[in-house]
């Protein structure tokens, strides 16, 4: 009896030890010991004043800058490993040109997970990017996140300039700012929603115009497998076919098509609507049967993986991609020309077409959509000794050239571009010749480390606009974004003839849908609502589209619209509403 | 106490072995289980208790809130039963017949076959399912072949049939694993028994069935018993792999149940109320499978 | 009462062919079929990832890849072992089978001993103590923190010392030892012999069949284990063989979590290779594959316990 209680104290004495917030002796692992000591802050505390920023911008401070950053899942092993040897090499011009080391540190494990293990022990680095909202709100809620109220006015001109008002929706309530939006800008994908077809099979029909709505894409579609019963295995083909084991796919991209955002429809009176409780919806659950019903879509089409999506594109078997853009863009061309070598026949590819729905001009789409702000988040933690030097750093990153630099790499005659002597930017005239740019151009981009470190960047198109000066970029080439550029030519078509062909049909721009952006807090009740009817959605949908006649569809649909309705539906439908409208009026301010 | 006293000094190296044990078990499995306590507050990882809102049962209400999960419990009870039925005795069987082959090398063979599957991630084995059960795989082709149907079936959409598919799932990548521990119990039974078997004049299926059978039963009911205590752990990545919207009906399992509304959603006092629960039920179920057994068959596990 | 020295001894097979009646060879007949088809079933999946990874990776994205690769190639093996430091990992998968499996085999071998010496009083409550924790776990966090006080994160001994002992071993040893002869022990209590000394000396021989199934399973476990590795170990010095497979196969998971479309393509079209996948999975499994056979030869052949019956 005596060992029991004795056992309790010593259980309890334990879980009050461990669970009283930080945890112990962790304060000696501060995560980097070269840190330069206060004094080199000093230097970098006062830009302009004492020392001139050098040719990239940047006031080199006179000791290391060394940050170290959290910066989410990957294989660490693999990025140290360096395979590319570009790391060595941003590294090296890093250091030598702006005396600045990065410590980039990943975890295979996932970052819910990794942060979670980080708050707990009290142990982190001094800047953790990628974050997701949530997490990055836990950082702040913890009171571990550097306050960047302030600093952000002194330090980070270029992050205001080029966020203008956007920066409101990453403030807290109360107008302080803890946070840095990383990832961020307009989307800079030309396709986005895509109602593609087999380019190739397409020509066949001769049809002098492409397909604009749903149902001119169903009678297209309903021709090419006419004219392509099986694929080259004897398979019987199928127009469509889905990834996610849910047909959503097919759900998402007809609400694109009818310019719904997050599922709900702005009425005219400012009021939103669900889909399920619209005519549009019904529409649409109408449409996606009437697919299914008729054969465009494959029957084992809910079995899929996102492996067997690509594969059964890619063996010819499935003639369509009714899904985001890139699926067809990989399991299409990439992997054709690759196979087939030689005799790679340039048509022999999926096109990203852009539709919309009967009665809706294609300005209304929301097929290609775009949050300024994006999806994740970066902060300056408490761990962070020189938190306005590390904000001058991301600052830099932020300025046009450096924001070219962090993801194009350091210019030289090894890489894509370098300066010109009248001080532009030029990209190396061998990598514009489109014939050799899928493969030479991404590997002399690895090479340099290009886009290795990003901490809280933009990634917008690189352009002259109210937010950003680019006017120095290479005249002779146009869609320029952190990633990639795409030469056009004088017509406004693309310089590539195989990308002319993918993305020539996709008229959609993108639509921004920031102030849509709704917050949803892990302990709210609204947040349960939100995952039981998105639950009850899922397989309500793929219920009404794999209906066996049309009566049956509306009625499930029917059904549906009835029992999330009872679930709190209109509760959910209000809550996105007043996010809309304080997102508007935050972006007013 | 006196009768304690004297059993410390009779036998001290039971005890110093014990106390080895004890310390260990303390540190490594019983400080950590305090910290279940925040199932019972509103916390996330960095908070320090003290701080934390005192909830009580609140989680454990909500669980119970849930719409659905009357049905995810169903799912759970089946897909563990058949698993605790079926799935238990499909080992045993395998590791009697494996015992009847008589060419040494071909039972090895069989035998380190039959573990293979467990190796294998469920991706890879979900991708062989879907290929077998497609509407082009070998199985819908067998059936329209000999006209039993007409039309092939999408068994995976199919919510009758997914228990069964699962559990089959289930026991071809787990069974020649589960088996290992039957076959060696197997090589423990005493094999003067079987002469004298012979003697009295049993065949194979007699031996099999009055001296192998009973031989084993200790370790059957020893991992039956176990085996309970995990009726609410009825899988997760294979619900997942195999699952889809269509069958979420019936495969819906509390894990899975669990993870999308507790981890995905970033409500860590949720999770772990959850799976305190899950704890609690489980060892009563293995106390009282102990007790029935005890009386039963007079054979405890403690 | 007495003791024989040689309590083990090896047996055949006690079923003979000559005496068979016709119903037995029939039923052999029908078991071998069965036990052939059963082998098929059971090898397949290892035999399609074993083509696959003898496929060429841009062929492979097409599918229908079912019993023999299209293109053959070695490449992806070459890839991997150029890519990985698999020998290292290799080395440290292979050292915490060994110190792990072993530690734990003795620790909890000996704990068993104890929980079944009949007179000893603590013995009910020992068991009860081990049985709870294998339905009550600490959660991840609690654990990360102890781990970390105790200084065992980013070491070897986290692979081990945690593993010490287990309940789910400790009951089969236990039930194992309990099918045994009390006689035996007792008798060698009465001549003065140690406790450690009867357990290894009497108990361990005889209890080589529960052993060696069981050193299969825990060197299996040690060896598939990668979730400590990346929570305890994530600086990657002591990363297993196991960890380069995971890495691989949660990149797919990490994929589909990217919330942005541009983010999700590139990591999507980065992903490993299915064929490279399937090379990393017969690299890491094939070595620990033979465990198996390895220990096998201590429960196929037989022991007879002649001696305890006395």
């Amino acid at each position: 009896m005596k060992k029991r209680a004795i056992s309790v104290i010593v259980v309890l004495v334990l879980v009050i030890s461990a669970f009283s917030g930080c945890g112990k002796g962790n304060n000696t692992e501060e995560g980097n010991a070269s840190t330069a000591d206060p004094t080199s802050a000093a230097s970098t505390e006062t830009p302009g004043e004492t020392k001139e920023a050098n040719e990239f911008g940047w006031v080199v401070p006179d000791e290391t800058l060394t940050i170290t950053v959290y910066a989410g899942e990957g294989d660490q092993e693999e990025f140290l490993a360096d395979v590319d040897g570009g790391k060595a090499v941003y590294d090296k011009w890093l250091l030598d040109t702006m005396n600045v080391v990065i410590d980039w540190q990943l975890y295979s494990v996932s970052m819910e997970e990794k942060v979670n293990l980080m708050l707990a022990s009290n142990d982190y680095p001094e800047v953790v990017t990628w974050l997701t909202d949530d997490l990055a709100n836990k950082f702040i809620a913890q009171g571990k996140a550097t306050d960047l109220t302030q600093l952000i006015n002194t330090y980070g001109d270029n992050i205001t300039r080029r966020m203008g008002g956007y920066l409101n929706f990453l403030r807290e309530d109360d107008g302080s700012l803890y946070k840095l939006a990383q990832y961020w800008g307009e989307n800079p994908n030309v396709a986005g929603q895509d109602f593609g077809a087999r380019y190739d099979y397409w020509l066949e029909l001769g049809e002098s115009d492409i397909y604009k709505t749903p149902e001119e894409y169903y009678d297209t579609m309903v021709k090419i497998l006419a004219n392509h019963p099986t694929n080259d295995d004897g398979l019987q083909t199928y127009a469509f076919t889905s990834q996610d084991k849910t047909g959503q796919n097919f759900l998402t991209a007809m609400l694109g098509a009818y310019g719904f955002v997050n599922g709900f429809k702005v009425n005219d009176d400012g009021t939103f609507s669900h889909w399920l409780n619209t005519e549009e919806g019904l529409e649409i659950a109408k449409f996606v049967n009437k697919c299914y019903r008729n054969n465009l879509i494959e029957p084992d089409f809910l079995a899929n993986g996102y492996e067997e999506y690509i594969a059964k594109q890619s063996s010819g078997q499935i003639l369509g991609n009714f899904a985001t853009w890139w699926y067809a863009w990989v399991s299409g061309h990439q992997t054709w020309a690759v196979n087939e070598g030689d005799a790679y026949n340039i048509n022999k590819r999926f096109m990203n077409v852009s539709v919309a729905a009967e009665g809706v001009d294609m300005s209304d789409t929301s097929l290609l959509t775009s949050n300024f702000i994006g999806s994740y988040r970066c902060v300056i933690t408490d761990k962070c000794k020189q938190p306005e030097a590390v904000l001058s750093w991301i600052n830099w990153e932020n300025s046009e050239l450096g924001n070219f630099i962090t993801g194009w790499g350091a210019p030289s005659e090894s890489n894509v571009w370098d300066f010109a002597e009248d001080g532009t930017w030029k990209v190396d005239d061998a990598i514009l010749d489109v014939d050799t740019k899928e493969t030479s151009y991404h590997q002399v981009k690895a090479q340099n480390g290009a886009g290795i470190y990003m901490i809280a960047t933009n990634c917008n198109w690189l352009k002259t606009d109210e937010y950003s000066n680019f006017d120095k970029l290479d005249s002779r080439i146009d869609r320029v974004s952190v990633y990639d550029y795409w030469p056009v030519n004088a017509d406004g078509s693309f310089s590539n003839e195989g990308v002319n062909i993918c993305w020539g049909y996709y008229s959609a721009l993108p639509k921004d849908i920031t102030l849509y952006a709704t917050t949803f807090n892990a302990e709210d009740d609204i947040t349960i609502t939100k995952q039981t009817i998105a639950d009850q959605i899922e397989s309500d949908w793929a219920m009404m589209i794999t209906a066996s006649t049309e009566d049956e569809c509306v009625a499930l649909f029917n059904q549906s619209a009835e029992y999330c309705n009872a679930m709190g539906l209109q509760d959910l439908t209000d809550y996105y509403q007043q996010s809309y409208e304080k997102n508007k009026a935050i972006f007013g301010e | 106490m006196k009768k304690l006293f004297r059993s410390f000094v009779r036998q001290k190296e039971l005890w110093i072995i014990s106390l080895i044990a004890l310390t260990w078990v303390f540190i490594f499995c019983y400080i950590p289980m305090a910290g279940n306590i925040i199932s019972f507050f509103e916390y996330y990882p960095g908070d320090s208790i003290f701080e934390c809102k005192f909830v009580g049962l609140k989680y454990f209400r909500d669980l119970f809130a849930l719409p659905g999960i009357l049905k995810v419990l169903r799912n759970t009870l089946v897909i563990s039963s058949l698993g605790l039925t079926i799935g238990f005795v499909t080992p045993i069987i395998f590791a009697l017949l494996l015992n009847e082959l008589q060419n040494r090398f071909f039972k090895r063979f069989i035998q380190t076959i039959s573990y293979m599957p467990y190796f294998v991630s469920w991706v890879v084995v979900a991708s062989i399912m879907f290929t077998v059960l497609g509407t082009d795989g070998i199985i819908n082709g067998a059936l329209t072949g000999i006209g039993v149907i007409d039309k092939s079936i999408v068994f995976l959409n199919e919510k009758s049939m997914f228990w069964g598919i699962l559990t089959v799932a289930n026991i071809w990548k787990g069974m020649g694993w589960s088996a290992i521990i039957y076959i060696s119990a197997i090589t423990g039974v005493d094999h003067e028994l079987y002469d004298a078997g012979s003697v009295d004049g049993l065949g194979r299926f007699g031996k099999a069935w009055h001296i192998t059978l009973p031989g084993i039963a200790p370790t059957v009911v020893l991992l039956f018993i176990l085996g309970i205590g995990g009726i609410l752990n009825a899988g997760f990545e294979q619900q997942l792999l195999l699952g889809n919207a269509l069958t979420k009906d019936v495969y819906e399992v509390i894990d899975t149940f669990v993870y999308r509304y507790g981890i995905q959603l970033g409500r860590y006092s949720f999770s772990t109320a959850v799976g305190l629960m899950k704890s609690v039920f489980g060892f009563a179920l293995v106390i009282l499978a102990n007790k029935i057994s005890g009386k039963v068959a007079d054979m405890r596990i403690f | 009462m007495m003791t024989n020295k040689k309590v083990v001894k090896k047996s055949q097979s006690t079923h003979s062919f000559l005496k068979q009646s016709p119903g037995s060879v029939i039923f052999d007949i029908v078991n071998i079929t069965f036990m052939c088809i059963f082998a098929f079933v059971m090898i397949y999946p290892f035999w399609n990832q074993f083509i696959i990874s003898l496929n060429k990776g841009s062929d492979t994205v097409r599918g229908g890849l079912y019993f023999l690769p299209r293109q053959l190639t070695i490449e992806n093996y070459t890839y991997v072992f150029k890519r990985s430091n698999i020998i290292k990992g290799a080395v440290i998968s292979v050292l915490r089978v060994v110190v792990g499996t072993g530690t734990s085999l003795i620790c909890t071998g000996m704990l068993a001993y104890v929980v079944t010496v009949r007179q000893f009083l603590g013995r009910k409550f020992m068991r009860i103590v081990y049985i709870v924790t294998m339905y009550f776990g600490g959660g991840l966090i609690p654990t990360y923190l102890l781990y970390m006080n105790l200084g065992l994160t980013e070491t070897f001994s986290v692979y081990w010392i945690p593993g010490l002992f287990s309940a789910y071993s400790m009951l089969l040893i236990a039930s194992y030892m309990q099918g045994i002869s009390e006689s035996l022990p007792e008798s060698a209590r009465i001549d003065g012999a140690s406790e450690i000394k009867i357990f290894y000396k009497i108990m361990v021989p005889l209890c080589v069949p529960v052993f060696a199934a069981l050193a299969v399973m825990t060197a299996v476990s040690h060896w598939n284990s990668w979730f400590d590795v990346m929570i305890y170990n994530s600086s990657g010095k002591w990363d297993t063989l196991q960890v380069y497979l995971r890495k691989i196969l949660l990149e797919a998971d990490q994929a589909a979590r990217l919330q942005a479309d541009q983010k999700k393509y590139e990591a999507m079209r980065n992903l490993t290779p299915t064929s490279v996948r399937a090379a990393t999975t017969m690299i890491v499994t094939l070595p620990i594959l033979f465990v198996y056979p390895f220990f096998q030869k201590y429960f196929v052949g037989g022991i007879t316990i002649g001696a305890v019956k006395g």
